[in-house]
């Protein structure tokens, strides 16, 4: 069934067409770290080499800009090839993706946040294209400056949460040495996201370590987003900061049924474990947690994946679409509207974003759209 | 994109001689080159590879994407015993620019699973044209798990 009216994508990846446009946001002593005579040395951290794994260097091939530079730096190409190209309400741009948070001079990665923040700011949020939000990078080893982060530049009203890209600390998040970042998130009455990254292959310990290659790192975000939430839970984090809302991009969502199942049927365990667990876990992953479409895990028959998600009961209150433009996993708006029964294409691609980041319903775009239909 | 992305408006009927309908000129497709082509209300993507024509219905049967900015390179098989990758010139294969997928230029299989198809067409250059002829699967590379005519894809 197709769908025509207004889309939130709540996870498109932008970021800088090189290395000095940040390497100008930097204070001098920062500055002077990284220049070297060729330009500066690279501000992505040197995680684990795992290849290309596609052709297009994990982007889509077409998503190249003319000008030469990375997909994602470029505004007029993201808006010919998406905003305009789709009925587009609001993106969430997530940066590319954001590793630079867990630098391992912590020093450094909290003055890279900031002027990764300070570029995102006068760049794209300062374009006139009233379509763009973001979130605030923060540097995630260092919980604390990460709030002052979250503080300084998350009142800005594009910034509308905190990116949690990569997991520095080997912890999971809802342990509390990150609840400053919490803290300050439900202080501004922002969302949080957490997103996987290649830099999680440090901090995250897999089962023996970290993954050796790309396909096995791909493919454990599933287990990876599981424990996040089951620490949410178990840690009080919804019970501290009981406005709290965290979205899950990017780790599929087909374990969630499992997930949720797993946890309450073992209420009484946890009970016992953690004085936060005061209700069914479900409950609160109804409240406070929605999950990114994309990577949607459909084979060839969509219906099984429909009846295996519906054994949630309100499953489509749960789900905000998303295409993770430019990368090589992109979904397409028209792709998903196929897969999801119609009566979920309102609230997934749309509503339920509006609800966590607290944006009108545009009411007139639905109503244009079913004009035309 | 060296020698692609050239879109051409065609559709002419069929010359003397030729099978098929005139779709470009021969010097249009370079070498690895690929052009998309509209004939009769189709788009399709014509690959040159190894000085071969190759035309393949240009919709990955995924996410409906165009194969127009994808790369064509030769298929890999892997060796039983040894397990390293073995390049198969003789046999091209065009990726999704998308997601990756890879279809045979020849047949239109989907590499990893040959249950998704895309259609392909015969093709033969005449006179410094190319032609396509529309009703003709291609079959002139391999014939081991070639499908017969009513399971082509995207018709």
């Amino acid at each position: 069934m197709r769908y025509q009216g207004p889309i939130v994508d709540v996870d498109v990846h932008h970021r800088w067409k090189n290395d000095a446009e940040i390497v100008a946001y930097l204070p001098k002593k920062w500055g002077d770290y990284v220049r070297d005579a060729k330009g500066s040395v690279p501000l992505t951290p040197p995680w684990v080499t795992m290849g290309v794994f596609l052709s297009g260097g994990g982007r889509r091939m077409d998503s190249f800009p003319p000008d030469g530079g990375k997909p994602g730096s470029d505004y007029e190409t993201m808006k010919e090839q998406l905003l305009d190209h789709y009925n587009y309400f609001r993106a969430v741009l997530t940066y590319d993706v954001g590793e630079q948070a867990a630098f391992p001079n912590q020093q450094f990665a909290g003055a890279l946040c900031s002027a990764v923040n300070d570029w995102n700011i006068d760049t794209w949020l300062s374009n006139g294209d009233d379509r763009l939000r973001s979130l605030v990078v923060v540097p995630s080893a260092t919980p604390e400056a990460a709030a002052d982060e979250i503080r300084r530049v998350g009142t800005h009203p594009s910034m509308v949460g905190v990116l949690l890209p990569v997991n520095p600390l080997g912890r999971p998040f809802g342990d509390p040495i990150y609840h400053p970042i919490y803290k300050a998130a439900a202080e501004l009455g922002l969302m949080v996201a957490i997103h996987p990254s290649p830099g999680d292959n440090h901090g995250v310990k897999f089962v023996g370590g970290p993954a050796n290659t790309g396909i096995e790192y791909i493919n454990q975000f599933g287990a990876q987003a599981m424990h996040y939430i089951s620490s949410y839970i178990v840690q009080g984090v919804f019970e501290q900061f009981p406005d709290l809302k965290i979205t899950i991009k990017e780790f599929g969502v087909s374990w969630l049924p499992t997930l949720m199942w797993r946890l309450d049927q073992n209420y009484d365990l946890l009970r016992r474990e953690s004085p936060w667990v005061k209700k069914l876990p479900s409950e609160y992953i109804r409240e406070h947690i929605k999950l990114s479409t994309q990577p949607i895990e459909v084979g060839k028959d969509p219906g099984a994946w429909v009846e295996l998600m519906s054994t949630i009961e309100g499953v489509e209150d749960m789900l905000c679409f998303s295409t993770d433009y430019p990368h090589y996993s992109f979904d397409d708006p028209a792709y998903i509207a196929r897969i999801l029964p119609e009566s979920w294409h309102r609230k997934v691609f749309c509503e339920n974003a509006c609800r966590i980041y607290g944006w009108q319903v545009p009411e007139g775009v639905f109503r244009a759209a079913e004009a035309v239909r | 994109m060296d020698g692609r992305s050239q879109r051409v408006c065609s559709g002419r009927r069929r010359q003397s001689g030729s099978v098929g309908i005139e779709v470009a000129s021969v010097d249009a497709l370079p070498e690895g080159g690929h052009l998309v082509a509209k004939v009769v209300g189709r788009d399709i993507l014509l690959v040159r590879w190894h000085g071969n024509v190759y035309a393949i219905r240009n919709i990955c049967p995924h996410q409906s994407q165009s194969f127009e900015h994808g790369r064509t390179h030769a298929r890999l098989t892997t060796d039983s015993e040894t397990g390293d990758l073995i390049e198969m010139p003789d046999q091209p294969v065009v990726t999704c620019p998308w997601h990756g997928w890879e279809f045979d230029l020849a047949k239109g299989g989907c590499v990893v699973d040959p249950g998704y198809r895309v259609r392909t067409y015969k093709t033969s250059e005449v006179d410094g044209k190319i032609y396509v002829d529309l009703g003709t699967p291609d079959r002139r590379a391999r014939t081991d798990d070639a499908p017969s005519g009513d399971e082509w894809a995207n018709p």
